[in-house]
């Protein structure tokens, strides 16, 4: 009589304490609590009885009982029950570092993933520190960003309707060149007093809040901007600038990092990334060595016991 | 009324019909002759396919089918209210639109009453079941677009399950998760959940929506002539059926968000 078909099917070899096909209601095991293995739920679900327990996020108390309110991960510290909702999704505010592509080109301004938008008016134009925007400036605007173009830029401010307005009014904002992009969980990015980080192994990156990020070789002091070595130029180009054997590599390898840790949903700071990064090349292996399982398991197990 | 058009939007005459073909004017059933339910028992209702998280943009998002109902839904929110009044509560806000090749009729954008009915009838459904006490000073804002209906009964407890389900998926607090089924009196059998055909054979129709979970009624919207021992079995009727469909939503929210923390793990 009923019939469920899903798009996507999870792994096989994935298995959860308490699978779901007991999704009755009055269910009266707590052992989840004690495995501390993965706990799903859905609103309305009881989790456990209120004196024993104190109710955290995600959850109300009815009838003695701890009920979840959102759909989600079951976790407990203590006597302290909360539910945290899946939530993958980036929440913008004003100010935020984000990296993004172009997806749409509108007249006076460009449309990039996740309904933001790059008004005309907020890009720096070339030749020229501030001026008027041009009708003729209007026309070329396939000249300064193109459909599919990486770039980096700032959240401004909202519109009515809560999409975003992005800017890239700072010289260090734009066109993004010379690297690689990798994503992940846009939790994983946490708020830092910089989200352009140089490591010193000739690698730039940016920590877009969105989860993407850059990686990218390395620009020289007095090639920033505002130096006289500033190619004001180069800021639209679409070519990448000659990058050697070693810097290539260099950014392979901190890729494969950002990748392992984000697999173990481990926040990327610019310490953990550092540390990573002197790790992996105690090891003496090959860059693509790194996303085996053992060694990325030792990684993060490393990791782990500097930041305790 | 001529600043209801979309002048965007072609605009078909303002009186067209389908076209009838030879083969479906046989099948109309000539006055009371048909009362017998055809294709299914009495005591069915429709196969469900739910789909949370379809729309990457929305906040929350679900997709919902049953046989020839399609209804996509998106939540966006909590986000800040427009209008600067300190509320102390949130603010469920429903929108419904039926696409204009939903119904054997064209709807006419802008100029259709029955969203609005329809819309109503899904945020009395959903009100009671979300938090929004949690939310002081902000808006939950759902939209459902209608893409195929069958029948307003049905089109109002399949809404009110797509729209719970993405509430759940936008991780918006909730006491429970809210399930409706209709049912329809048709002679001196009771009907679960009609089609559009069933439903015009129907004396009385009645749409239940209830947080099995909970064991609590949201809404029950009755229309049409039924008497109350009626009423109340038709409830009974829905409420068993409701329990069933949590079981299949349940599921659904459960695989999507173990979807999302495997990627994410």
């Amino acid at each position: 009589m009923f019939e469920f078909t899903s798009f996507r099917h999870p792994p096989d070899n994935y298995s959860i304490k308490n699978a779901p096909d007991d999704v009755d209601m009055d269910e009266d095991d707590d052992d989840f609590l004690e495995t501390g293995g993965l706990k799903l739920t859905c609103p309305g679900e009881s989790l456990t009885s209120a004196q024993a327990y104190m109710r955290g996020h995600g959850t109300y108390v009815d009838k003695e009982e701890v009920i979840a309110s959102v759909c989600g991960l079951v976790e407990r510290v203590n006597k302290l029950i909360t539910v945290r909702a899946v939530r993958t999704r980036y929440n913008p505010e004003v100010g935020d570092l984000v990296v993004g592509r172009i997806t749409e080109e509108m007249e006076s301004r460009w449309n990039s993933r996740q309904d933001a938008v790059l008004m005309l008016s907020s890009v720096n134009l070339p030749g020229g520190v501030q001026r008027r925007k041009l009708e003729s400036d209007e026309l070329q605007m396939r000249t300064f960003f193109e459909e599919g173009d990486l770039l980096v830029a700032e959240v401004q401010a909202f519109f009515g309707d809560g999409t975003m307005s992005l800017h890239t009014r700072s010289l260090s904002y734009g066109k993004l060149r010379n690297g690689q992009l990798v994503t992940v969980p846009p939790i994983l990015v946490r708020r830092l007093k910089s989200h352009f980080i140089s490591l010193p192994c000739e690698v730039d990156l940016i920590l877009g809040l969105n989860g993407y990020i850059w990686v990218s070789k390395h620009v020289k002091e007095n090639e920033r901007e505002g130096e006289e070595g500033f190619d004001a130029e180069a800021v639209y180009s679409n070519r990448n600038d000659h990058i050697d054997d070693s810097t290539r590599t260099a950014i392979s390898r901190v890729t494969n990092l950002i990748t392992i840790l984000a697999a173990h949903s481990i926040p990327l700071t610019d310490t953990v990334l550092l540390e990573a990064y002197e790790w992996s090349l105690e090891q003496e292996g090959d860059v693509k060595d790194l996303l085996q399982e053992d060694l990325g398991d030792a990684l993060v197990a490393t990791i782990l016991a500097k930041g305790a | 009324m001529q600043s209801a058009f979309d002048r965007r939007r072609i605009n078909g005459p303002e009186e067209s019909s389908p076209p009838v073909f030879a083969t479906e004017a046989l099948e109309i059933p000539s006055g009371n002759a048909q009362k017998t339910r055809k294709g299914r028992n009495t005591s069915d209702i429709r196969p469900i396919f739910l789909q949370p998280g379809l729309i990457s943009q929305a906040n929350g998002s679900a997709y919902i089918e049953t046989e020839r109902i399609k209804i996509a839904c998106s939540v966006y929110g909590p986000r800040q209210s427009k209008n600067t009044v300190y509320s102390e509560k949130g603010r469920l806000n429903v929108e419904l639109k039926f696409a204009p090749f939903s119904c054997e009729r064209r709807r006419a954008p802008l100029r259709d009453a029955e969203d609005r009915s329809i819309a109503v009838a899904i945020q009395q459904a959903l009100l009671s079941s979300v938090r929004l006490e949690m939310f002081p000073k902000s808006t939950i804002d759902v939209f459902l677009v209608v893409i195929e209906a069958d029948g307003i009964e049905g089109c109002i407890a399949s809404g009110s399950i797509a729209a719970s389900t993405a509430l759940a998926d936008a991780g918006i607090d909730m006491f429970g998760l809210v399930m409706s089924c209709s049912a329809a009196v048709v002679g001196t059998e009771i009907w679960i959940d009609p089609t559009q055909e069933e439903s015009n054979l129907a004396d009385g129709s009645l749409v239940l929506a209830c947080m099995p979970a909970l064991g609590s009624v949201t809404s029950v919207w009755q229309s049409g002539r039924m008497t109350p021992s009626q009423v109340l079995t038709c409830i009974e009727a829905c409420e068993s059926k409701c329990t069933d469909i949590h079981s299949v939503v349940a599921q659904s929210l459960l695989d999507s968000a173990r979807a999302a923390t495997t990627t994410n793990a």
